[in-house]
């Protein structure tokens, strides 16, 4: 080996020894001890690569970098971050978002809108026509429903099948149908269990409140615990013939009342909905003369009977729910 | 303290300094870095031999480099210039007569991209030669010659430059972004 091959080695010397040991400098760290100028320029060497090492090292770092970096490792763990005050007000703030009134009611008139256009010789036309003719309704959907999903979110559905009245918040005036099809179509509305305490209205899911086929069990149930006794001579005729499934208690802005749920064959359940005349408020009224209308998916009928005010629901049309008059 | 702290307490600072040698900017050089520990909490798992930590966290954040400089090059030049070029703050010291880090950072950035990553990886002391060849991908020889090279080019600037020469900004070369590493 020459100088200049020891100089080539030892240029990758770190200044504070690190490499010592390594026995890839042994030969070239040899040289420099028994060759005085080699060895003097690799003092010079270390000393300047020192220098220039302690000057970077005086190099100011970010204050925060340091907590940065552990928060950011704390969520690739999944650690569940610690929300702080400015954090919590925010999820306060967007908590209090509502959605526009009649919201709902909106979408589902967009979306039927989109989906009733055309007749059977319809063809698709190319992708302009698609989109002139069906592109306002679906983007003006979309963007409601947008919005409905920023404003909503915190709103999930209710476990106790009422409506969530925050205090002082905006109430959407939808009709009574769609707070009764909401509770219906909540993902945990689930026909096959029995809620656990009855009786506990706040702390009761949507569970049913008692299951049993007998409609006598059924409304005596509805009767005696719900206090919203069903003459029998209520029920329309298609009802009295199929089995029940069970019964709940509902209670729309305070307004009680009771579902009762019948099975027609699969997948065509009824939903008989009870109520106090007495108690109906002005924002649901419901017509002394039966009517029957279609509600987006469902089938509508309301009415009035011996006191009584009926909804009756069926994810249907209006047709079919009609026959069991 | 858990093994994530005190991984991040042994390396963050180096780790930074050669964000920020190669990247030119703080918030870059920041972000790096994060990459760098992140890709770690998803992935350090799979290195058996935890000593190499240090080495795998450095070439980590150098792949991330290359990738966001790579992504930089798509822009035009203009906006090239503008997205990576890099104004580093750094504190001056006027009273030091020695050598602070926002002069030494400058003088490293004077040079081409090639040459700037051994030898800040030299000069921050935490790895061997041979453990810059791993870190950079590419021969152990080369990383003999940049680090030659580039002590030579920074003595010379040391040299020909006065102290007097304005500090607070240093700013990319251009055309050295068009150059590629490896």
């Amino acid at each position: 080996m020459d100088k200049e091959e020891a100089r080539f080695i030892l240029r990758c010397f770190r200044p504070d020894g690190s490499d010592a040991a390594d026995p890839s400098f042994a030969e070239a760290l040899q040289l420099a001890a028994e060759d005085r100028e080699l060895g003097e320029w690799l003092a010079r060497e270390r000393a300047s690569d020192a220098a220039f090492t302690e000057s970077l090292g005086r190099l100011e770092l970010p204050t925060t970098l340091r907590d940065e970096i552990l928060t950011g490792l704390a969520a690739e763990r999944g650690d569940v971050p610690v929300a702080d005050e400015w954090d919590a007000s925010l999820i306060g703030a967007m908590a209090q978002v509502q959605p526009p009134l009649e919201l709902r009611r909106e979408i589902l008139l967009a979306m039927n809108r989109s989906a009733g256009v055309g007749d059977t010789t319809f063809r698709r036309p190319s992708w302009g026509g698609w989109l002139a003719r069906f592109g306002l309704p679906l983007a003006a959907a979309a963007g409601i429903v947008l919005a409905l999903m920023i404003g909503n979110d915190s709103a999930k559905p209710d476990r106790t099948a009422t409506v969530d009245l925050r205090e002082g918040a905006i109430q959407p005036a939808s009709t009574l149908e769609d707070r009764l099809i909401r509770i219906l179509t909540d993902p945990d509305f689930d026909l096959d269990r029995r809620g656990p305490d009855f009786g506990k209205v706040p702390e009761r899911g949507v569970e049913l409140d008692l299951k049993d086929p007998d409609h006598k069990e059924l409304f005596r149930m509805v009767r005696d615990e719900l206090g919203r006794a069903c003459p029998q001579g209520c029920l329309p005729k298609g009802l009295r013939v199929v089995p029940g499934i069970g019964c709940k208690e509902v209670d729309i802005d305070g307004m009680k009342g009771a579902i009762v749920c019948f099975s027609r064959g699969k997948n065509d359940t009824v939903h008989l909905v009870v109520f106090r005349r007495s108690e109906l408020r002005d924002e649901y009224p419901i017509p002394t003369e039966r009517i029957l209308k279609q509600h987006g998916d469902w089938a509508v009928a309301e009415w009035q009977e011996k006191g009584r005010a009926f909804v009756m629901l069926g994810n249907t049309d209006k047709e079919h729910l009609g026959e069991v008059f | 303290m858990s093994e994530f702290e005190q991984l991040v307490d042994a390396h963050y600072q180096a780790l930074y300094r050669f964000a920020l040698s190669l990247s030119k900017n703080r918030e870059t050089a920041a972000d790096l870095v994060q990459q760098a520990f992140c890709i770690w909490a998803q992935k350090g798992h799979q290195l058996k031999d935890r000593s190499r930590a240090k080495t795998w966290l450095f070439t980590t954040l150098h792949r991330e480099f290359l990738a966001h400089a790579r992504k930089a090059r798509r822009f035009s030049d203009e906006e090239l210039t503008e997205a990576v070029a890099g104004r580093i703050e750094v504190s001056e010291d006027d009273t030091d007569r020695q050598m602070d880090g926002q002069r030494a950072l400058e003088l490293l950035g004077q040079l081409d991209e090639t040459f700037r990553a051994p030898i800040t990886l030299f000069y921050l002391q935490q790895h061997s030669y041979k453990e810059i060849a791993e870190i950079l991908d590419i021969p152990i020889g080369t990383v003999m010659s940049r680090i030659s090279r580039a002590k030579e080019m920074l003595r010379r600037r040391m040299t020909a430059e006065p102290a007097s020469a304005p500090k607070n900004i240093l700013q990319i070369q251009p055309e050295a972004l068009n150059k590629h590493h490896g």
